[in-house]
C-alpha cells in the first residue's frame, strides 16, 4: 500500500528525517514550518503500509513582478520505496495545487547535473525542459540545471 | 508617548533618534546618542535612556551590561512604561517569557492603551498558551483598532482557542459581512472562508457547515479542501449519493489516497469483503497504472479470493522488480493464515521459475512466454523477507545468497542480507554488508545514512561519523554538523551506542541535544504568530499551535528520554567513581605478572588519555572559534539568540542529582506519551530510587491501566510493597497518606502477602518467559536465600520458545549480576545454551570465537591485498609495451 495525501505540521519532523536519511541539502525544521504556513496546499507526503512517511513534496510559490511561478524546494523517496512511481505522484499533485490556489504559470525546479534518474523522471514523464545552467549551485560545488 | 519624566526638546529629539537606531539595528549610533543626552548634567540618570541604552547593549550582545542599565534605569523611573516595556522585550530575547509578561503588564498600567505594547504582551501569550490572557488582550486590541482585519481575526482566534466555536463563528461572521468586495481569486479570503469552516466543523454543526461551504465554493480556490471536506460531510450527514459523486472525483484527481477509497465504500455503504474486492476491480480497470486499487484487496479479502488477488499483486511485482514489494504486504503478515498464503504462493514462484521460468506449473504447460529473468531474483529476495521477518534467519540467508549469486550488483540484495544479520543478532556482520552496499553507491545519501546507523548498532561510533562526512559541510566535523541540522535519527542511535558502550556522559550529551532541538522546535513558532496574520492560512497556524502543544509526543523524543533516563538511573546506582579514585586497585595482592601487565596498561591509558586531552583541548579551541564566529554571525542576523550553555560530557556524568535530572526527561513522557507503558515504568524506577511511596503507586497505577498483564508491572508492585514495608517500619506515616496506601494495596493485591502474591504470579505465567523473569526477580528480592531457585526459574525455560530480544534479556541480567546478584557460573552456562539456539547471535559468542574470527577476516583481507599487489605488479610490468605503443600511435 501506499498512500499520497496532503502534509499536515504532524508530519513536518518525518519530513525532514527523510531529508536528511536522502539529501544533501538539508534544512531546519523552522524552514519546513514556514512552508507550512505560507503555502499549506503545495506539500504531501507519501506513506507506507505502516503509516511512516517514506517521501514528500515541499514547494513554494515565488512572484516575480506579476508573474506568479511554483518552484519545487525539495523531493525525496527513500531507496527502499523507489521504482513504484512516489516522486512522480508527489509531484503531480504539488503542481495542480500550485495552478489552482496560487496561479502559478509555471513550475520551476532545480537538479543536480549528475542526477540521471531524476532528469528523466523530470523530461520525460513530466515534460520539464531545461531553462539555464546554474555553475556551482550546490554547496559541494556541483552544478544545477534550471527546469520548467 | 508622554513620559513620567520628560524631557527638554533637545535631549527629547535625542531620544526619538536613540529609538529610531533601535528600530534599525543601527546599536553603536544608538550608543552615541544614548551618552548625549546622559552626558547632560541634568539627566545622568534618566531612567528611559538608560533602560534604552541597555536595551541597545543587548542588541551587541553584551548582555549582562544590558541587564544592568535596563534595571539601573527601571529603578529611577518605576512609573515609566517604556522602561518596564524596554525590561519586557529584554526578558523577551532572554527567552524568559513568564518575566517578560509581568513586564509588560507593568507597563500597561502606566499606559493601557499603547498598541505596540499590548501586541507584544498578545505574542507572549499565545506562545505560553496563556488563552485567557490572550483573549482578554486580543479584545483590548480590537476595541482599540476595530478597522484593522488583523483585529478582527486575531478576536475570533482567541475564541476558538478557548474552544468557545460560537463567538468566533459570530464574530468571523460580522467581519466577512462587512467585507464588501472579493476579488475573483482571493487566496486569504479563501482561507478566511476555510477556517470559518473549521470551526463550524469543530463545533460539530455539520449541517451549517456543509451549507456555509455550498454558499462559498465558487470563492474558495482550494479547490481539494472543498471536496474533501464536502464527501466527509456528506458521509456524515447522510447524503451517501452525493458523497460517492465527490470521492469518485476525488479519486480520479490522486488515485493513491488510501482515505478516499475508504469514504468512497462508506458512502457505497458496501461492507462485505467480495463485494468490496469487486469494487477494486472497477478501479483496477479505470487506473491500471495506480498501485492503491491493487493493494487495498489484500487487506479486505479472505480465503481463496485472498489467494487470488495477492497472486495477481505478487506477480505483477516480481514482473516489474519493486524492491518494497515486501514491504507493501508485510501488515498482513500479522495474520497467520495470510502469511503462509503468500509463504506458499513465493515458495511456488521460486520453484517453478528455477524449473521453467514460469511463475507456475500451469502458465509452462498453457505455453506462456517465460518470466523475466530478474523475477527470480526479486522472488528470492522477496522469500528472503519473508522469512527474515519470520525470524527464520537459515532460510532467510539461504534465499538472500540465491539472489545475491544470481545478481551480486544489485545493492538492495546486500542492504536486506545486513538487516537479516541485524535482526538475528549480529550487528557487526550486518554493517560490513552495508558498508559494501554503500561502496557501490557513494553518491547515494540513503544508503550512506543506513550504512552509519548500521555502524551506530555496531558500536562503532566514529567510524560512522567517518561516512557520514561524506554528506555534511566541510570544514565543520560531521558531529556538529548534523547537531546544526538537528539531525536526531543520527544522534539519539549515538546515545544509544555509548549506552552500550558505558561512556554515559556522551551519552547524555546527545540526549540533551535531541532535547534542545525539541526545545528549539517550540520556539520556532514564535514568529509564525504574526505572520500568519499577513498570509491568512490560519488552518495551517492552528494545526501548527496544536503540533507544538504535543511536540514532544514524537517518537524521537521519547526513544532519547529513555535513553536519558536510563543513563541517570543508573549513574545513580553505580555513580562514577572520583577520577582519583580508578587508579587506587588493590596492588599489593596481585601477582608480578598481573602488576606488569597492570603497569603497562596503566602507561598506555595515560598515554592515551593524553593524547585525547590534547585532541579534546584542540577541538575545544576549534569549537570556541566557531561559536565566536557563528555569535558573531548571530548578531548580524538574530540579536535576540541567547547563547546556550555548551554540554560537556564529563559535567554531564558527574550531576549532582542524577534522579532530578530524569524527571526532566520524564515529565514530558507521563503528560504527552501516557499511552506507553513504559512511561510509567520508568517513572517507577526514578520514584522507587527516590522511595515516594505515593508516586510509585501513582505510576503502577497508571501502568496497569495501559496494560495491567505486562511482566514488569508485577516487580514494579513487589517493590512498591518492599518499599512500604521498610519505610513504615522506620517512621508510621501521615495518617492520610497511610489511608491512601492501605486502599491501594488492598486493590492491588487484596490481602497477600507479597511473597503469596509472587508464588501465585509465577504458577500463573509459567508459559511466559518474560513474566517468569519478573517472578524470579521476585522471589530473590523478597528472600536473597532463594537465589538458586530465582535462577533456576529463568535459565531452565525452554529455549526453543524463546526469542532473541528475550533470551538476551535473561542472559545480559545474569551476566552483570545488578538482579540476582553474582553468577558467572550459570551466566556462562545459559550463554552456552543460548549460543547454540541463536548461533548468529553475537551477545553469546565467545571472546576467543570473536577473535579468531577477527584474525581470520583481517588475514584474508591481507592475503586479498597480496595477490592484488602481485597481480598489479604482473600487469604494470606487462602494460609498458602496450603504452610505448599508444605512445607511438599519439605520436605519429
Amino acid at each position: 500500500r501506499m498512500n499520497i495525501r496532503s502534509a499536515k505540521a504532524e508530519d513536518l519532523i518525518a519530513m525532514q528525517h527523510s531529508n536528511l536519511l536522502c539529501m544533501a541539502e538539508n534544512y531546519h525544521m523552522k524552514y519546513y514550518i514556514l512552508h507550512n504556513i505560507s503555502w499549506p496546499q503545495l506539500s504531501y507526503v507519501a506513506e507506507d503500509d505502516s503509516g511512516r512517511i517514506v517521501g514528500y513534496v515541499m514547494a513554494k510559490v515565488k512572484e516575480e513582478g506579476t508573474v506568479k511561478h511554483g518552484l519545487i524546494t525539495s523531493l525525496a523517496v527513500k531507496r527502499s520505496h523507489r521504482r513504484q512511481g512516489m516522486a512522480q505522484n508527489l509531484m503531480r499533485q504539488s503542481i495542480r495545487a500550485m495552478v489552482e490556489c496560487f496561479k502559478a504559470q509555471y513550475v520551476a525546479l532545480h537538479v543536480r547535473k549528475s542526477n540521471l534518474p531524476a532528469l528523466r523522471l523530470y523530461s520525460n514523464v513530466l515534460h520539464f525542459y531545461v531553462v539555464a545552467l546554474e555553475p556551482k549551485y550546490y554547496r559541494d560545488g556541483e552544478d544545477a540545471y534550471t527546469m520548467r | 508617548m508622554p513620559s513620567s519624566d520628560p524631557l527638554p526638546p533637545k535631549e527629547g529629539a535625542l531620544f526619538r533618534k536613540l529609538l529610531k537606531c533601535y528600530e534599525l539595528k543601527q546599536y553603536k549610533n544608538g550608543l552615541k546618542l544614548a551618552k548625549q543626552i546622559l552626558s547632560n548634567p541634568k539627566y545622568t540618570e534618566h531612567g528611559e535612556t538608560l533602560a534604552m541604552k541597555g536595551l541597545t547593549l543587548n542588541g551587541l550582545g553584551r548582555r549582562e551590561e544590558a541587564y544592568k542599565y535596563v534595571r539601573l534605569g527601571l529603578r529611577n523611573d518605576l512609573r515609566s512604561h517604556v522602561c518596564w516595556h524596554v525590561y519586557g522585550l529584554l526578558q523577551r530575547s532572554d527567552k524568559k517569557y513568564d518575566e517578560a509578561i509581568k513586564c509588560y503588564r507593568n507597563a500597561l498600567k502606566w499606559e493601557k492603551d499603547n498598541l505596540q505594547i499590548l501586541k507584544d504582551l498578545s505574542l507572549l501569550q499565545i506562545q505560553m498558551r496563556d488563552l485567557d490572557g490572550y483573549k482578554e488582550t486580543r479584545h483590548h486590541l480590537f476595541t482599540l483598532r476595530p478597522s484593522q482585519h488583523a483585529s478582527w481575526i486575531g478576536f475570533a482566534m482567541s475564541y476558538h482557542l478557548l474552544r468557545d466555536y460560537e463567538m468566533a463563528n459570530s464574530i468571523l461572521d460580522t467581519f466577512s459581512q462587512s467585507q464588501t468586495s472579493v476579488e475573483p481569486h482571493d487566496y486569504r479570503h479563501s482561507e478566511l472562508l476555510l477556517y470559518q469552516n473549521q470551526i463550524l466543523i469543530e463545533s460539530d454543526r455539520l449541517q451549517q457547515a456543509l451549507e456555509h461551504l455550498i454558499k462559498y465554493e465558487a470563492q474558495i480556490v482550494d479547490k481539494l479542501a472543498v471536496r474533501e471536506t464536502m464527501g466527509d460531510l456528506y458521509i456524515k450527514l447522510q447524503q451517501h449519493e452525493k458523497a460517492v459523486l465527490i470521492f469518485e472525483s476525488l479519486i480520479r484527481r490522486n488515485p493513491e489516497n488510501v482515505l478516499y477509497y475508504e469514504q468512497y465504500l462508506a458512502a457505497l455503504q458496501v461492507t462485505e469483503s467480495s463485494a468490496v474486492v469487486a469494487v477494486y476491480r472497477e478501479f483496477q480497470k479505470q487506473y491500471p497504472r495506480a498501485l492503491c486499487p491493487q493493494r487495498l484487496p489484500l487487506n479486505v479479502a479472505l480465503g481463496d479470493e485472498f489467494r487470488e488477488v495477492t497472486n495477481e499483486y505478487l506477480r505483477r511485482g516480481v514482473r516489474k522488480g519493486i524492491p518494497p514489494l515486501f514491504v507493501n504486504v508485510r501488515t498482513l503478515h500479522q495474520d497467520p493464515s495470510k502469511a503462509a498464503i503468500i509463504e506458499k504462493l513465493a515458495l511456488e514462484y521460486f520453484e517453478n521459475l528455477t524449473r521453467s521460468g514460469h511463475f507456475s506449473r500451469e502458465d509452462a504447460d498453457a505455453g506462456l512466454p517465460v518470466e523475466p529473468a530478474s523475477a527470480l531474483v526479486w522472488t528470492a529476495l522477496f522469500l528472503a523477507h519473508h522469512y527474515d521477518y519470520m525470524r527464520d534467519t537459515d532460510r532467510a540467508l539461504e534465499y538472500i545468497n540465491v539472489a545475491i549469486d544470481h545478481t551480486p550488483t544489485l545493492i538492495d540484495l546486500l542492504i536486506t542480507k545486513g538487516r537479516i544479520f541485524k535482526h538475528a543478532g549480529d550487528p557487526v556482520e550486518a554493517y560490513v554488508w552495508l558498508e559494501e552496499a554503500q561502496s557501490m553507491d557513494t553518491a547515494d545519501r540513503y544508503i550512506n545514512s543506513k550504512c552509519s546507523k548500521y555502524m551506530l548498532r555496531a558500536d562503532m561510533v566514529s567510524e560512522a561519523e567517518e561516512i557520514c562526512a561524506k554528506f555534511t559541510r566541510e570544514g565543520v566535523s560531521a558531529m556538529d554538523n548534523l547537531n546544526e541540522m538537528q539531525c536526531m535519527w543520527f544522534q539519539t542511535e549515538c546515545a544509544l551506542a555509548y549506552q552500550r558502550m558505558g561512556r554515559l556522559g556522551e551519552s547524555l550529551k546527545k540526549c540533551h541535544e535531541v532535547e534542545r532541538h525539541f526545545a528549539e522546535i517550540v520556539e520556532d513558532q514564535f514568529d509564525f504568530h504574526t505572520y500568519c496574520m499577513r498570509r491568512m492560512t490560519l488552518r495551517a497556524y492552528v494545526g501548527l499551535l496544536r503540533l507544538e502543544d504535543v511536540l514532544r509526543q514524537h517518537p524521537f523524543y521519547f526513544k532519547a528520554a529513555k535513553c536519558a533516563i536510563e543513563v541517570y538511573i543508573r549513574l545513580y546506582d553505580k555513580p562514577l567513581k572520583s577520577e582519583t579514585t580508578i587508579e587506587e586497585i588493590d596492588i599489593e595482592n596481585l601477582p608480578p605478572s598481573e602488576l606488569k601487565k597492570l603497569r603497562s596498561k596503566q602507561r598506555k591509558a595515560k598515554k592515551k588519555a593524553e593524547l585525547e586531552s590534547a585532541q579534546a583541548a584542540q577541538a575545544q579551541v576549534k569549537r570556541e572559534q566557531h561559536q565566536k564566529s557563528k555569535q558573531q554571525a548571530n548578531q548580524e542576523t538574530d540579536p535576540d539568540a541567547p547563547q546556550l550553555d555548551e554540554l560537556v560530557a564529563e559535567k554531564l556524568e558527574r550531576t549532582d542529582d542524577p534522579l532530578e535530572k530524569a524527571i526532566d526527561f520524564l515529565k514530558p513522557l507521563q503528560q504527552l506519551a501516557k499511552e506507553r507503558i513504559e512511561t510509567h515504568l520508568l517513572a517507577f524506577e526514578v520514584y522507587y530510587r527516590k522511595n515516594k511511596l505515593l508516586l510509585m503507586l501513582q505510576s503502577i497505577q497508571r501502568a496497569r491501566a495501559v496494560n495491567p498483564a505486562h511482566p514488569e508491572v508485577h516487580s514494579c508492585v513487589v517493590r512498591f510493597m518492599k518499599s512500604l514495608a521498610a519505610t513504615v517500619k522506620q517512621q508510621p506515616l501521615n495518617e492520610h497518606v497511610q489511608q491512601v496506601l492501605d486502599k491501594a494495596t488492598k486493590e492491588l493485591i487484596g490481602s497477600k502477602t507479597p511473597q503469596q502474591l509472587n508464588d501465585e504470579f509465577i504458577a500463573k505465567h509459567n508459559a511466559s518467559i518474560l513474566h517468569l523473569y519478573e517472578g524470579a526477580r521476585g522471589l530473590y528480592e523478597l528472600d536473597h536465600s532463594k537465589r538458586a531457585a530465582a535462577i533456576k526459574l529463568v535459565t531452565s525455560f525452554n529455549l526453543s520458545k524463546i526469542r532473541l530480544e528475550e533470551a538476551i534479556k535473561v542472559y545480559t541480567a545474569l551476566r552483570d549480576g545488578d538482579v540476582f546478584g553474582e553468577c558467572e557460573a550459570e551466566a556462562n552456562a545459559y550463554q552456552q545454551a543460548c549460543h547454540e539456539r541463536f548461533q548468529y547471535a553475537r551477545v553469546f559468542r565467545n571472546v576467543e570465537e570473536l577473535e579468531a574470527q577477527l584474525q581470520e577476516k583481517e588475514a584474508a583481507k591481507l592475503r586479498a591485498e597480496e595477490e592484488q599487489q602481485q597481480f598489479n605488479h604482473v600487469d604494470s610490468s606487462s602494460s609498458e609495451p602496450v603504452s610505448n605503443s599508444a605512445a607511438t600511435v599519439a605520436a605519429s
